[in-house]
């Protein structure tokens, strides 16, 4: 207690030293708090909005059986959204609960979530039909692929309690409907319906044909038996599915007889056409017996229509279009558990029907995986066993597709049967007779199916086939395979959960770390040089019997009452700003407990450890308490004359003679220069990133690029569909003919960047052989309305009546982009990728990563400029085209060029403000025309498309004929006010409903501002910290180089030095100081920021880039604030000790 | 007759208004004139320093004031009191408070220099030869003797050539043979230049030379002789 009250005393006695170390460990404590809880909040804000757009659930497995509960032990906790079945409309109906709300992260928007076997929540705009929370909503479900095996559907026919629940789900006007028709349309008759076999579909779904067979004896023409059971299904289909029930659903004349006998129906077919892809069944071929294994077919149907009224209970905000699941099925509408449980019993009576080899239907389903702390690593290793077991051999579909005529194009990838190795074939189901592409089909062999082809030439097609594709074995996926390419039904939500790791919490580690080694620093200086002012007294105190070891408890309990308050302050004022913060920027308040105690912990020891070293230094005080003489003061010479003393020069002496003391003042103004121009750097380096990827292409939100030349007209009328996203979005439009080959023989010889680029094998794709043997270099032509925003942009940048506007309008003169390059191409190789990356690449990427081409105005003085081609030249382009032609009904691919010999008008080597698309990263040689120029060079490049012949066409263009319709790129630019989120789903529906590539590049920038607005807050708040510590220190060190210095000011005062000359000798050496520190950290900072762009990939243009758009104003208004400051800083000890009387500081 | 300083009911009072107020002057009346040589005594802690301090206005009174040439000096703002030190006062500390950083001359010039003017060189020669440290003046206090040290302060007391030199116990920290010849060289400056001495002793023998003795006892005048 004795030793406590002369601490407590002694702390009050020196209020100021209390006061600085106090606020030394405060601000530490304080910042600490402050810090780790902003980033946790707004790094965990960020989180959650990520969670909001893109799902919370860490990992997913689509199509995870129900019935294999053994295999589900040991599996992290997860949600269930099982998959109920597929609409006739394509929708997707999967269930829902509590467990998946969460998990999934969705955010009802209305209602609430679907309970019993009546209710449906749905997902905004994803239902063909909508209806208001409480109406009903009619599905129908469409089973496809239920059954397996084969049976006599006469079985089924006799009972009626089969088909009674079946027909539980059908209303009653629908049933009479039903009668209607079938009188209408059959005669009735007694028949039987037999499976005749059972067809493995092309992706793996079970599709079975039946055909009807009269009984013996019986005449059609009088048959009178009711068949209602026999055709529900087919009904079914023809009602509510997309299915065609044949072009002559009833003939009798094409009755077929076999033998005599009766056996079906000729020119029956049912066509399965589903959302994805079609099942063909041909169903004119039986009339000559089995001549192939389809040929027994009569009609073909497969599955079951379960129609449902539902009670809306609600709406999910969209998803889908977020959500990294590409190739996956997302449910469009979510039913309760029990409701499932109900269309399962109904089916499961449908599937009796078929008694032989019958077979439920069994459910798939989506298990989504919470982020619960397990590592994704460890997450994964304990789903893959699950995995693992329901994966079969098959192929892959990589593409699937229908043109308009209703065929199919597909990609499906298997095994080659010879080289064993994987091979992707074209996968054409349809209209064998009437195209020239190769049918390949599945066969059953060995066990094993395989994909074989026929030869087209053939005239018996059907004849023979020849192995093209064995099926790929089961992939071992490893947690290393699903990071490199997250593609499998295994999923990780890469989008919210970023594999590099959390930014957030490097940052937090980052920041921590220098907070508690600055405060540990501050604390050693700040304690040492009080303890040596303290020395007289605990010199005295040892004299009078003070015993080192408590002299050390003494210390050591001073610091830890400082230590103890500042703990609890600072921790509750970080923790109240930070609150306050996070209220301001409505972000939410995230506290991560363990890392904060964790912090601070760390932050107790290492201030702990800066305080212990002084303690222990101070045993060695010799008793006397004084200080020898330093030997600086005893090695000084006498100067030859004696100069006049001004109070300047006495000072200037006396900065020279303590020249430990003027040194740490400069280090720490030094510090404290470099600290607040290293913050400004930082603060603006973080938003480098978004400066040039979004700020300077002035990246849109969204892009919408057509595979063909669309008019903006057509598109501005599809548009018109799309209210709300024409409403709250400004367009941008622009025609592009991306295969134009600059004819280069006669610019090769004065073109640095052809010149170097023919030079490099991996820029060969970039070059072809013209016609005539010239040499063509692959450029983008871009057709620009007349009145389009960007042809004015353009046209701003150049002298006015640069550009004959008529003739650039009719395609006769375009503007040449010609970017700028950087000369050191051999360093540019050096970081080259290998040759088969670079074969990748696009041929405008490869341009830019081999010769570094830019063209904003900054890389000016880095880059040169090619002026091969100039104003008044004639180019020369050619265009190759490729299309089908049909003569005399053969198809044949043909191909074609168009030249053109447009003047240039003006040639562009620098974009000053970004105009996308011109101005995207990867630079190239671009011409600017009219909309006629691309018309020209491709005639067709002015059509509308459906999104079916889009989607087709563009895998045709992928195979066949690329580019030979152009592109035609739409940028949309959000309006002020319009929803961002209301928007994003909005454009993605549209572009998928026009069949357009469509990028959503608002996440991406929201991503890049968000990442980079919380690495500005932690460099601030870094900067900031440490700032105010350096000032403590600062302050601190003036306090006691002050107190140090009463004596001489005494004596000087007594002589009569004034106030204003102390006060102004003062000032005019705290600002010599802060000039020099000021002066000397520009050199650091340029070291700094000469290290820094030394590990970039181009250093040179690092340098450049790193301080493009510095804030140099602030730069120079920081600089003049840190020196005001630290003058002020350094003046007002001194000022106070000015004051006094000259005796009392003479006293002192 | 003409008063170069005087003190009218000179009050101090150390932590005055709390419970550890000291009063160390109270109520001090003197009159000093020009070319005397004055010796305050009194016992340790009988306020004769504090005075010292007041007449040279490096403390100020907390009542009472200090007449100079008709004016109150702490009635001048304190630039005009930094010019009174530096012009009419020489001082002279018990512990020399020499710059350890500058020689000797340049802390005897100090004063001067600090006033912006140049040193009268006669003077200063003859100052410097009486007070017999010539060839110190290059020298750091450092390579001082006290009594060196103590005469490089006199002489920096007496450069700018002030009409009063107050010394605080000059020869506090001096052996008895070096206290005499440091005393007897002021004297003989102080009474050469005609210049009034003020001088703090509590040593009879040095008393017993001034003109006047001022005898203080617990911050009382109990004899003037």
């Amino acid at each position: 207690m004795r030793l406590l009250h002369i601490v407590i005393s002694g702390l009050k006695g020196r209020k100021r030293d209390t006061a600085v170390l106090g606020s030394i460990l405060f601000l530490a404590f304080f910042f600490l708090t402050l810090s780790s809880i902003l980033l946790s909040s707004f790094s965990g804000t960020a989180k959650r909005e990520r969670q909001r757009l893109h799902g919370a659930w860490q990992m997913l497995y689509y199509g995870a059986e129900g019935d294999n509960p053994e295999l589900r032990t040991g599996l992290p906790p997860f949600a269930e959204m099982r998959l109920v079945g597929e609409t006739n409309s394509g929708r997707l109906i999967g269930t829902i609960d509590e467990a998946v709300l969460q998990t999934a992260g969705f955010s009802l928007t209305e209602g609430r979530l679907p309970e019993g076997e009546d209710e449906i929540l749905l997902v905004r705009g994803r239902m063909p039909a909508e209806a208001a929370v409480g109406e009903t909503l009619d599905v129908t479900y469409s089973f496809a692929d239920m059954r397996a095996g084969t049976a006599s559907g006469a079985e089924s026919v006799e009972k009626e309690s089969v088909l009674s629940s079946v027909r539980e789900m059908m209303t009653e006007a629908d049933r009479e409907s039903f009668r209607e028709y079938l009188l209408e349309n059959y005669n009735p008759q007694e028949g039987t319906v037999t499976i005749t076999e059972t067809v493995q579909g092309l992706y793996g779904e079970e599709a079975h044909s039946y055909s009807y067979q009269l009984p013996e004896g019986m005449d059609p023409e009088h048959a009178e038996q009711p068949v209602e059971e026999d055709l529900l299904y087919l009904w079914a289909h023809y009602v509510y599915g997309p299915a065609q029930f044949g072009f002559r659903p009833y003939r009798t004349s094409s009755i077929l007889r076999k033998d005599g006998e009766l056996y079906g129906y000729e020119d029956i077919s049912v066509d399965i056409n589903r959302e994805g892809y079609r099942i063909y069944y041909n169903g004119t071929g039986f009339v000559d017996g089995i001549r192939n294994r389809y040929d027994d077919t009569a009609m073909h149907t497969s599955g079951v229509l379960l129609r449902k009224q539902y009670t809306v209970t609600g709406y999910v905000s969209p998803y889908a279009d977020h959500w990294d699941v590409r190739g996956l099925a997302m449910p469009d509408a979510f039913v309760s558990p029990e409701a499932n449980d109900q269309v399962l019993r109904a089916l499961d009576f449908a599937a009796q029907y078929y008694s032989e080899g019958s077979k439920a239907h069994h459910t798939t389903g989506i298990l989504l995986f919470a982020e619960e702390g397990l590592p994704p690593e460890e997450k994964a290793e304990r789903i893959l066993p699950l995995y693992r077991a329901s994966v079969k051999t098959g192929f892959r579909r990589e593409i699937g597709a229908e043109d308009s005529y209703g065929g199919i194009t597909d990609f499906l990838t298997g095994r080659d049967p010879e080289s064993g190795e994987e091979k992707t074939v074209q996968l054409h189901v349809y209209r064998n007779y009437d195209t020239h592409f190769v049918t390949y089909v599945l066969q059953d062999a060995s066990g094993e199916w395989r994909l074989l082809t026929g030869d087209p030439t053939e005239e018996d097609r059907w004849g023979e086939f020849a192995d093209v594709l064995l099926p790929l074995a089961p992939p071992e996926l490893t947690f290393a395979e699903l990071e490199q390419n997250n593609g499998y039904p295994l999923r990780l939500n890469n989008y919210t959960y970023p594999p590099s790791g959390s930014a957030g919490q490097s940052m937090q580690l980052l920041a921590g770390g220098v907070l508690i080694g600055v405060a540990a620093f501050s604390v050693f200086q700040v304690y040492w040089t009080q303890l040596r002012r303290r020395r007289m007294r605990l010199a005295t105190m040892m004299s009078v019997g003070a015993t080192d070891g408590q002299i050390l408890g003494m210390l050591l309990l001073e610091v830890l009452l400082l230590l103890s308050a500042a703990l609890l302050l600072g921790t509750a004022s970080g923790f109240l700003l930070a609150r306050l913060i996070t209220g301001l920027r409505d972000a939410q308040f995230i506290v991560e407990g363990g890392i904060l105690v964790a912090g601070e912990a760390g932050c107790v020891l290492a201030v702990l450890t800066g305080a212990l070293i002084p303690m222990l230094l101070v045993r060695n005080i010799p008793l006397t308490g004084r200080e020898q003489l330093s030997k600086r003061t005893l090695r000084l010479r006498a100067p030859r004359r004696a100069k006049r003393q001004t109070y300047g020069r006495i000072l200037l002496r006396q900065m020279v003679v303590n020249r430990g003391r003027t040194l740490l003042q400069f280090l720490l103004a030094l510090l404290l220069a470099v600290t607040l121009l290293l913050t400004l750097f930082l603060c603006h380096d973080a938003y480098g990133v978004y400066r040039r990827s979004v700020t300077e292409t002035a990246m849109p939100e969204y892009e919408m690029v057509a595979p063909y030349g669309m008019s903006s007209r057509m598109f501005e009328r599809s548009m018109e569909a799309s209210e709300g996203l024409r409403q709250g979005s400004a367009l941008t439009y622009v025609k592009e003919a991306p295969n134009v080959w600059l004819h280069c023989d006669a610019l090769l010889k004065s073109s640095p960047i052809l010149k170097t680029l023919q030079g490099m094998p991996e820029a060969a794709s970039m070059f072809r052989e013209l016609e005539g043997g010239e040499t063509g270099f692959a450029v983008r032509v871009t057709g620009l309305p007349s009145d389009s925003d960007l042809l004015q942009t353009l046209l701003d940048m150049l002298p006015p009546d640069t550009v004959d506007r008529e003739a650039l309008e009719q395609g006769e003169s375009c503007i040449l982009l010609v970017p700028q390059y950087l000369p050191d191409e051999a360093r540019v190789m050096q970081k080259l990728p290998d040759a088969a990356a670079l074969k990748e690449l696009r041929a405008d990427e490869l341009a830019g990563e081999l010769l570094e081409l830019h063209f904003p105005a900054r890389y000016a003085s880095v880059c040169r400029t090619d002026t091969a081609v100039g104003a008044g030249d004639e180019i020369t382009l050619t265009a190759y085209r490729q299309f089908f032609l049909n003569e005399n009904n053969e198809t044949k691919l043909v191909e074609a060029t168009e030249t053109i010999r447009p003047r240039v008008d003006a040639v562009i080597h620098v974009l000053g403000e970004g105009i996308w698309p011109f101005s995207e990263r990867n630079a190239t040689h671009m011409v600017i025309s009219g909309e006629k120029m691309v018309r020209t060079l491709y005639p067709q490049a002015n059509m509308t498309m459906s999104a079916e012949q889009a989607t087709f066409h563009r895998i045709m263009a992928k195979l066949y004929y690329p580019d030979c319709y152009g592109l035609t790129r739409f940028t949309l630019r959000n309006l002020p006010g319009s929803d961002p989120v209301t928007q994003d789903t909005l454009a993605a529906d549209f572009a998928e409903a026009i069949g357009m590539d469509f990028t959503n590049y608002r996440i991406r920038i929201e991503r890049e501002a968000s990442s980079a607005q919380m690495r500005r807050m932690m460099f601030f708040l870094l900067g900031l910290e440490m700032s105010l510590v350096i000032l403590t220190l600062l302050y601190s060190t003036a306090d006691v180089a002050a107190e140090q210095d009463r004596y001489r000011i005494g004596t000087l005062q007594a002589f009569g030095l004034t106030e204003g000359q102390i006060n102004a000798g003062q000032a005019l050496q705290s600002a010599g100081i802060a000039l020099a520190a000021c002066i000397t950290a520009h050199p650091v900072m340029a070291a700094v920021h000469l290290v820094t762009a030394l590990f970039a990939r181009n250093p040179q243009l690092a340098l450049r880039e790193n301080l493009a758009d510095y804030p140099w104003g602030m730069h120079a208004l920081i600089c003049l604030l840190f020196v005001l400051v630290y003058t002020l800083l350094q003046s007002l000890p001194v000022r106070r000790v000015s004051q006094l009387d000259p005796i009392e500081n003479i006293r002192s | 007759m003409e008063f170069i300083l005087e003190t009218r009911n000179l009050k101090k009072t150390y932590n005055a208004g709390t419970v550890q107020a000291v009063e160390a002057l109270r109520g001090i009346s003197l009159q000093f004139e020009k070319g005397r040589y004055y010796a305050i005594v009194g016992k340790s802690g009988c306020g004769k320093s504090t005075l010292m301090h007041i007449l040279g206005a490096l403390d100020t009174p907390t009542e009472g004031s200090v007449i100079c040439a008709g004016e109150d000096v702490f009635g001048r703002s304190r630039k005009a009191l930094a010019a009174f030190r530096r012009r009419q006062i020489g001082f002279v500390f018990q512990s020399y408070n020499l710059l350890q950083e500058h020689t000797a001359l340049e802390n005897i010039l100090m004063p001067l220099h600090l006033d912006g003017r140049d040193p009268d060189e006669d003077y200063l020669r003859r100052t410097l030869q009486m007070l017999e440290i010539e060839g110190l003046k290059n020298k750091f206090p450092s390579q001082l003797s006290g009594g060196e040290q103590q005469r490089v302060a006199i002489a920096r007391a007496m450069a700018a050539k002030p009409a009063i030199v107050l010394a605080d116990e000059p020869t506090g920290n001096l052996d008895p043979n070096t206290s005499r010849h440091t005393l007897a060289l002021l004297k003989d400056t102080v009474e050469q230049l005609g210049q009034t001495l003020i001088l703090v002793t509590h040593d009879m023998d040095i008393a017993s030379e001034a003109h006047v003795r001022i005898r203080i006892h617990q911050g009382e005048i109990v004899d003037v002789a």
